[in-house]
């Protein structure tokens, strides 16, 4: 196909198959040379487009061969500004966003094209552009004197003479897929050439696909942590004092970019952002490295409601959510929002990142998913933003696993759900929320005479009014209390569903996940950590687990569901580190991972290696 | 001590607190003059005695607007927020019902109006005060009202039959009547009544039920009484001395055992998620027994206590 001869109409039955033709005269005198265009693009993914790629099949995108190029949503040059008229207008700023190769690191992003024509008529043209229904989605940008310093357009044109002599071109995605069903990432871009009259001569075609944006997953090493510190005016010590916790487990963890603090006006650092990354192959990047990465630091979908109970027009999505542009976007780093107005607004917290987690890579029906697959709390009536979940489901490799969370009162499948690496053949395990063995704990205590014991000592429940209301309570009044009785009951068989859900879709086994102890409280009819939920931990390292302070009961001096937890990680070879979060965050209906993020180290794998 | 541990915003509230107090935050069409007349004099009295808890529960609806932006995904827990203000908030919860300047649709969104509404509600049935009881019914019979809204005034009613309020459970069977055949998802709140006319009455339901009526109705009863037998409910100490926690979770569980082979594998899944509520000890044995005395269907209750013997609720 790369080669193949596109006919002029009205010569269309003889020179369909030209080169049959032109072989089977088999004349004396020599075959005369045909004027040929050739476009080169980085088809065996070693970061050149060069030789090598011309004896692949460059029309043919598949694991084995095939041209990637990146989305240029980044902001290397830190041009953009730090806030905007509205909150389209701030993520609207990106590399990609004018014409122009906005320095060195810029054009890192570009991914490489040669083109060149031979045997060409003089006066004619070379003309390089994308068909007509891709054309929109990228830009070319010729390379001179080893310099991108002209601007970038839709579609490029050289004389002959100049394209005679070979021409570097870069290329630059301009937006990632957000609906498969309307562009599927994959773009043909041609070189034709054409005579001085217009006519084309040559036509050579080429494949390329822009580069999904992946989550990350557990066993992906910590490389920062992140919580929102409050202003100091704004903190009674809790957000100051989990920031603290948060960097001690850190450094005990060996993060290596340490802690860092977000700036926001809440502190739900684990809903208003999440951080994936989008990579294509480069070379000459040093020893070892084999892909040119884009970290994509996403804004939650959730909405901006004002106090009049509409969205705000200029400012639609949560405010938190801006820190993806204003703190974070900049060299190799992107911001990405996707939202569309008119959602049912009860639906709202589902669109929170702690409704977004990663199951680690498996291999499940026959089919590989390396990079893992996102899972989500969804049913058919309680759902996170259409348009979001489309985009996540159009980068096509991590196909999303949705269970349901319904039952939850915030409804996000971080507070019953995560996973850590893991001895056994998977090499990694889910940890499962479970208020029967919550609930066992608490009975052996009884049994054996601690029912008097006290838990929650010192915390309270909630002092808006200014009155602290002591949340101690006893063992024994908790297994009296009717309403926690009765929703860690129907909790336990929710959690058991959602294993049954994960169970068929990733194809787990009982092996492969253990049980956290749990126990819940109603809150309009659906559950809510009691205890504070050890699950809903942040994952910092493959011996560091950082879980929320249960406050349970000391029985015999040793709190039993600290106990159970510690010892279950250590037999994975994972050590437990406390983190305070009653105030900021347990009683606020979240834990020590809804108020924390983790940036994670991109993998070296090669996405483009696999057969999607 | 956390007043400032929250980054509120104070404008949402300055502008909420200035906004004219709008209608009840839930009809009560149907709260009788002689009800409203006896609960007015209940709630002036306690205000007399006592404004200031009256300000505590006014107070919090007007902070719901920051708190909902501080709590994760705007969940504000009101029902924990008036129940540790303690019975004496009673009186204050059923004004805000009844008379109450409620968050008027606008100023908040539209999950956290309901949540102070169900809040109120939930809060309502807690302390045992059967004064509550046409104030619930008035919600939960309201014409136009929303699932959770309803759910929650008879999930509270079926708080105070559990206490002991024969007034309560009385008026949750009426109410079954005048709801359930429309509104089938409310049917697993009826089971929120923890007692054994209730069960009986949820059975009685169930078997006519049987007889042409609609498969959601059918599991809505299923899980009702699932929830009306939870056998970790029964095991509460206030429960267990009842004494009717045995008869009521074996009565239940006899009747869903005998539907199981029966059903066809949705029906089932709901059978089984009530049967693992029930919780029953000899869970196991008993069905077994069971596909001994009635020569029902073998595969199916051999199915069905492997479930058992592997339910959620035993670790």
């Amino acid at each position: 196909m790369p080669f193949c001869v596109v006919p002029k109409p009205r010569l269309s039955a003889l020179l369909v198959c030209l080169p049959v033709l032109v072989a089977g005269c088999g004349g004396s005198s020599p075959e005369p040379k045909k004027p040929a265009a050739l476009l080169l693009c980085d088809a065996d993914r070693d970061g050149v487009a060069g030789a090598s790629d011309r004896a692949l099949d460059r029309l043919a995108w598949s694991d084995k061969s095939g041209a990637v190029f990146l989305a240029n949503i980044d902001d290397d040059a830190q041009r953009c500004p730090k806030t905007a008229a509205t909150d389209d207008a701030l993520a609207a700023c990106n590399d990609a966003a004018d014409a122009v190769v906005n320095g060195d690191d810029d054009a890192l992003d570009l991914a490489p094209l040669r083109l060149s024509a031979s045997d060409a008529p003089a006066g004619g043209t070379v003309e390089l552009a994308a068909s007509p229904s891709t054309a929109p989605h990228l830009r070319f940008f010729v390379k001179r004197n080893g310099v991108f310093g002209e601007e970038g357009a839709a579609a490029l044109s050289f004389s002959t003479e100049e394209a005679g002599a070979g021409v570097d071109v870069g290329v630059e995605g301009l937006d990632i897929v957000r609906d498969a069903s309307v562009w599927d990432g994959f773009v043909d871009v041609s070189l034709t050439l054409k005579n001085a009259a217009a006519e084309v001569l040559h036509v050579d075609t080429v494949r390329m696909r822009v580069a999904p944006v992946f989550l990350s997953h557990h066993l992906q090493h910590a490389e920062k942590t992140f919580a929102t510190k409050l202003p100091p005016a704004f903190d009674d010590g809790s957000s100051a004092a989990f920031c603290r916790d948060v960097t001690a487990a850190s450094s005990a963890a060996g993060v290596s970019g340490g802690f860092q603090s977000i700036t926001a006006d809440e502190q739900w650092a684990q809903d208003f952002l999440d951080i994936g990354f989008a990579t294509m192959p480069i070379a000459g990047a040093g020893a070892g490295a084999t892909q040119h990465a884009m970290r994509v630091y996403i804004r939650s979908a959730n909405y901006n409601i004002g106090t009049n109970g509409k969205v705000n027009v200029k400012y639609p999505l949560r405010v938190a959510g801006r820190a993806v542009f204003s703190q974070f976007r900049g060299k190799d780093v992107a911001g990405l929002q996707q939202y569309a107005l008119g959602k049912n607004l009860d639906n709202d917290s589902y669109d929170s990142f702690g409704n977004t987690e990663t199951i680690p890579p498996h291999t499940f029906a026959g089919k590989s998913y390396p990079l893992g697959r996102i899972v989500r709390g969804a049913t058919a009536t309680d759902f996170p933003e259409p348009s979001f979940t489309k985009m996540l489901e159009s980068q096509g490799f991590q196909d999303p696993v949705y269970i349901d969370t319904s039952w939850l009162y915030v409804g996000h499948v971080d507070e019953t759900v995560s996973f850590i690496k893991a001895t056994g053949p998977r090499g990694w395990k889910v940890l499962l929320a479970d208020t029967a063995l919550g609930k066992k704990l608490l009975t052996d205590a009884v049994a054996a005479g601690a029912g008097s014991v006290a838990m929650f000592v010192g915390q309270d429940w909630f002092d808006d009014a200014g009155k602290a209301v002591p949340a101690r309570t006893t063992i024994s009044a908790v297994l009296a209390d009717q309403d926690v009785m009765s929703m860690s009951a129907n909790a336990a068989i929710a959690e058991e569903h959602q294993w049954e859900q994960l169970k068929a879709a990733a194809g787990l086994t009982a092996d492969d996940m253990l049980r956290v102890p749990a126990i819940d409280q109603p809150v309009d009819g659906k559950a809510m950590a009691y205890v504070p939920g050890m699950v809903n931990g942040v994952y910092l390292s493959d011996t560091v687990f950082g879980a929320p302070e249960p406050h349970g009961p000391l029985v015999g001096g040793r709190d039993p569901f600290k106990e159970m937890f510690t010892s279950t990680l250590a037999a994975e070879g994972i050590r437990v580190t406390w983190i305070e979060d009653w105030n900021l965050y347990h009683a606020q209906a979240g834990e020590v991972h809804c108020g924390s993020n983790v940036q994670r180290a991109i993998p070296s794998f090669k996405w483009w290696e696999q057969a999607r | 001590m956390m007043a400032r541990q929250f980054y509120v915003h104070v404008f949402s509230v300055c502008l909420l607190a200035s906004a004219a107090a709008p209608a009840s935050p839930v009809p009560m069409a149907s709260l009788s003059p002689a009800a409203a007349r006896n609960i007015d004099a209940f709630t002036a009295k306690a205000r007399a005695a006592n404004p200031q808890i009256f300000r505590s529960v006014s107070k919090l609806r007007e902070e719901l607007p920051g708190l909902a932006r501080k709590a994760r995904g705007g969940k504000v827990n009101v029902r924990a927020r008036l129940v540790a203000l303690g019975p004496e908030a009673l009186p204050a919860v059923l004004s805000e019902l009844k008379d109450g300047a409620a968050p008027a649709v606008g100023d908040l969104l539209a999950s956290t109006n309901t949540s102070w509404v169900i809040g109120l509600l939930e809060t309502a049935g807690h302390w045992s005060n059967p004064i509550a009881v046409p104030v619930l019914e008035s919600v939960a019979t309201q014409p136009d009202g929303s699932a959770p809204v309803i759910a929650a005034a008879i999930r509270a009613l079926g708080e105070l039959g559990t206490m002991g309020s024969e007034d309560a459970e009385k008026r949750l069977e009426e109410i079954y009547g005048r709801r359930a055949g429309a509104m089938p998802e409310l049917i697993e709140s009826f089971g929120y009544c923890r007692r054994i006319t209730m069960a009986r009455f949820l059975l009685g339901t169930l078997e006519s039920a049987s007889n042409g009526q609609g498969e959601a109705q059918r599991n809505g009863l299923v899980k009702a009484l699932g929830q009306v037998a939870s056998g970790w409910v029964w095991e509460t100490a206030n429960l267990a001395k009842t004494g009717e926690g045995n008869d009521v979770r074996r009565a239940v569980f006899d009747a869903l055992v005998q539907r199981y082979s029966h059903a066809d594998a949705a029906a089932r899944r709901v059978l089984t998620d009530a049967l693992w509520l029930v919780d029953l000890p000899d869970g196991v044995t008993r069905v077994k027994a069971h596909g001994t005395k009635n020569g029902t269907d073998a595969a199916a209750l051999t199915e069905l206590a492997s479930k058992l013997a592997s339910s959620p609720l035993r670790r």
